[in-house]
């Protein structure tokens, strides 16, 4: 049993995060000024469910927070309160606050700041003016409640009378002030009172329950059936019969009243005591004392409510005892089918979605990397014979490696997430890193729909959440800065996800003070990072934030400034086979651009030899293919080579030389020598010198760093088809060095730093 | 009560939690329970159950379709004018419930409920 409130406890955190994200996605939507009543329903009902589970596993501190924040959402959902910014705000607070609420009940951790969480009850409250409701929360979750309960716990409801209750739990109450006389119970159900599915057998299990639930207590039930037409001017949806019941005396009125509660408005009924004058109906119910009793063979009869039979006239007849003989169609029906089928769990409600362990998913994946590689490896086996393959046989191949191919896709589709859940929540990072700052910063979210590989939205997290904090702490500008510079009091940080060739490109885009460059190069030299005499492009000074040790921040803020933050970012990104650039315009702000691949399990490379080794390089990051002319070649003053293509001039770069591999061999590009033209994520440009073109592979991607360390201008390994393990080039990587840039001289740097 | 254990139940709720609470609930109670987890989807599962519900439970607030929209497309079929429909609300207000009743609802149960009290209402419209 208690295994399985632990089960459904389970459930209900996991449903928790789900309803904050339902809740920040809506909340998000009313800050952008929609007001759909949808949304607003959405957000209404994201709290209200928090709030209905945490009741019933007595989780205090959630529900009563949960119920202030859902009031004051009811006050937005009646249109009482209009959703304007600063409501908004109130409720994106809440939002912060009942999220760590639930994070404390699952994790039992630190507990939430009591101030933090009145002050926001406070703000919700005057949302919807006055604390008429503080009152009421005191009694969300009855002050008896068992805090936890892995089993239900029965629930005597101070806010609401529990009207299934049927006095069961009343009647044990203390004994009734005085015990005079029976009580008397008359009824007449209306016509409605069926139209709602209700009857009058359910009032006389109700009483009954009331009845014996004292001791010894007995009830006797009597039927007016004098309003009864004949038969053949019954109307089967009428109601002709009414009731007289009389109770025990110890039978408390109140306990009575909530047997009516349900149906009392369609229902006329008096409670009195024997001997009140107040017994009205009594002479009726008295004239019908001499209906015959017993069973009558009306039960087929649609519904109930004009069947004669049940005029029980003799005493201590229980009305449960009596029930049995009504019975409606529709109700003994599938009972007696039901009970045909014995029972079975016959529960096919169609779901849209199912919940997978993550770790199946993963070794799909690797069961399909491997799958790529045995398909390569049939591949090439047949190859080798390839005159005496038969036809058949290569089609075989080949349609089987459409599959692989699509089985790959259907494969990654399934783990793709879309970014909208890391992108949310950097909604409250900006948040409270405004709080902390002081500043005031809004954060739009471009291209959330963006979907990668689910790793990879994990691993986003920190590094988001540490550059938006550093765009916020270093990158904003004081508010009387921004005025004086013409900018708009509230500063403005944009963040962006897109599929590019192959790769995820996030960008964030904050419209702050830029990079000081002059700071950066000042710090970086009396930091030891650089040489006081170097001389570094802009670019290479805008790096200089990613080296480890350096912090530009005077003073170092509680915020970002630990000085490791935007170094941890950068090998967060590498690791993740990913790369980082930054353009800052001073005064405009700076942009920080991630590049990631779309998946860290397969690519679809080119085989490409050079200097003798096969070698991968990423479909994606090729351009084009060229035999180099010998008339297009143009040798700078240091040596190094350019090539002209349509008028523009790129580098050209003999791979098996610049890897290393063939440094003997002259890398004067041979005439007709193949050219790659390569691109990276900024459209910087490449000419690859390469022996030859081999073929076009799926491989599937071993990582070099950890099994071996990384090696510049190679991102990963593989393992082609034929067993053989071999690098796959990092493209931009090879740009950059060939370009002459960042990189290199960057890790120069590093080097002398390290030295 | 030979049919006890044949009574079935439908409960429409949003709330996997609540979803769970409830079956195991009810289940308990030697009732036989079928889901879904919101009014059309609740609709659905009731045309298509095969035997019919006994009751059925119904949440008020949720996406697509609501409680009280759930209750009036009941009340209209033919074959469940008169089925029984307790609602399920943390909601207590007044109006909620005369909402509730004019839409049709038998009764209602406060959340969060005890076993006891949901089985005790169950039993109620069903016995």
């Amino acid at each position: 049993m208690s295994g399985d409130m632990g089960d459904i406890l389970l459930v209900f955190f996991q449903e928790c995060d789900e309803q904050l994200q339902e809740l920040e996605r809506g909340l998000s939507a009313l800050s952008d000024g929609e007001s759909e009543q949808e949304t607003i329903n959405a957000v209404f009902r994201a709290v209200h469910s928090i709030k209905g589970g945490a009741a019933s596993f007595g989780l205090e501190n959630l529900v009563r927070f949960a119920h202030v924040f859902e009031s004051s959402l009811d006050g937005v959902r009646s249109g009482r309160v209009a959703p304007t910014q600063d409501v908004v705000k109130i409720f994106l607070k809440a939002m912060d606050v009942l999220s760590d609420l639930v994070v404390e009940a699952r994790d039992g951790g630190p507990s939430v700041d009591p101030g933090r969480i009145a002050e926001s009850q406070i703000e919700l409250e005057s949302i919807i003016g006055g604390n008429a409701e503080a009152h009421k929360t005191d009694d969300v979750v009855p002050s008896d409640f068992v805090p936890i309960p892995m089993d239900f716990v029965p629930v005597p409801m101070d806010f609401e009378p529990v009207p299934v209750d049927f006095g069961l739990d009343f009647g044990f109450d203390p004994a009734p002030v005085q015990a005079p006389a029976p009580l008397i119970v008359t009824f007449c159900p209306h016509d409605a009172m069926y139209a709602r599915g209700d009857d009058a057998r359910n009032i006389l299990i109700g009483l009954t329950d009331a009845a014996v639930a004292v001791e010894g207590g007995e009830i006797t039930v009597t039927c007016d059936a004098s309003a009864l037409p004949p038969f053949d001017a019954l109307e089967p949806d009428r109601s002709y019969l009414s009731w007289r019941a009389v109770l025990p005396a110890e039978v408390l009125e109140d306990t009575v009243q909530s047997v009516f509660d349900w149906g009392g408005d369609v229902c006329d009924f008096t409670i009195s005591r024997e001997g009140d004058p107040a017994s009205e109906g009594g002479e009726a119910i008295a004239a019908t004392d001499a209906q015959p009793s017993g069973e009558t063979p009306l039960d087929v009869a649609p519904p109930e409510p004009a069947v004669p039979a049940l005029a029980e006239t003799s005493s201590a007849v229980t009305a449960a005892q009596a029930t049995p003989a009504v019975s409606r169609p529709d109700a003994i029906q599938p009972a007696a089918v039901a009970s045909g089928a014995n029972g079975a769990n016959v529960r096919r409600t169609e779901q849209a979605t199912i919940r997978v362990d993550l770790p199946r998913i993963d070794n799909l994946m690797d069961l399909v990397g491997e799958l790529v590689i045995a398909q390569a490896a049939l591949e090439s086996q047949c190859r080798r014979n390839n005159a005496s393959m038969p036809r058949e046989l290569g089609e075989c191949i080949a349609s089987m490696q459409s599959l692989t191919r699509d089985i790959q896709d259907a494969v990654m589709a399934v783990r793709a997430q879309p970014v909208r859940s890391v992108f949310q929540r950097m909604q409250r990072v900006v948040r409270e890193a405004c709080s902390m700052t002081g500043k005031d910063v809004v954060l739009t979210l471009e291209g959330e729909d963006t979907e990668v590989d689910r790793t990879l939205v994990e691993k986003l997290s920190d590094p988001l959440t540490h550059m938006l904090r550093n765009a916020i702490d270093h990158g904003i500008e004081k508010v009387e800065d921004r005025l004086a510079a013409g900018k708009p009091a509230i500063g403005h940080i944009l963040l962006s996800a897109s599929h590019r060739s192959g790769h995820i490109l996030i960008t964030i885009k904050d419209d702050g003070g830029g990079i000081n460059r002059e700071r950066v190069l000042a710090t970086a030299i009396k930091r030891g990072i650089i040489a006081p005499d170097a001389v570094l492009t802009d670019d290479e000074i805008n790096n200089l934030i990613f080296a480890p040790g350096f912090s530009t921040a005077d003073t170092i803020s509680n915020l970002s400034g630990r000085g490791v933050g935007m170094d941890v970012v950068k090998q967060a990104i590498l690791s993740l086979g990913g790369r980082i650039t930054i353009q800052s315009v001073p005064g405009n702000g700076t942009v920080f651009c991630l590049s990631l691949p779309l998946t860290l399990a397969v690519l679809d490379g080119m085989l490409i030899v050079a200097g003798g080794a096969t070698m991968v390089i990423p479909v994606s990051s090729v351009v084009e293919t060229m035999i180099i002319k010998p008339q297009d070649t143009y040798v700078l003053p240091d040596g190094k080579k350019m090539v002209s293509i349509r008028g523009d001039c790129i580098p050209l770069v003999p791979l098996g030389s610049e890897l290393g591999l063939s440094a003997a061999v002259s890398d004067e590009p041979r005439d007709g020598a193949v050219m790659l033209i390569v691109e990276n994520e900024s459209g910087a440009r490449a000419g690859l010198v390469v022996d030859e073109i081999r073929d076009q592979a799926h491989v599937v991607i071993k990582s070099m760093e950890k099994n071996y360390r990384r090696i510049p201008g190679v991102s990963a390994a593989t393992i082609l088809g034929d067993g053989s393990v071999s690098l796959i080039l990092d493209a931009p990587a090879l740009i950059a060095s060939a370009v002459g840039r960042i990189n290199t001289k960057l890790s120069d740097a590093r080097a002398v730093l390290a030295a | 009560m030979v049919g006890k254990q044949a009574i079935r139940v439908l409960t429409v709720d949003d709330s996997r939690t609540m979803q769970g609470m409830l079956r195991k609930a009810l289940e308990g109670g030697g009732y036989d329970v079928i889901q879904g987890e919101d009014g059309v989807a609740g609709l659905e599962v009731l045309q298509a159950a095969n035997p019919p519900p006994n009751a059925i439970i119904t949440d008020i607030n949720m996406p697509r379709m609501d409680g009280f929209g759930l209750i009036e497309a009941v009340r209209k079929m033919d074959q469940f004018r008169h089925i029984p429909i307790i609602v399920l609300t943390t909601e207590s207000g007044p109006e909620k419930k005369a909402r509730a009743r004019e839409a049709g609802a038998t009764g209602w149960i406060v959340k969060p409920f005890s076993t006891d009290s949901l089985v005790a209402a169950i039993r109620r419209v069903t016995a």
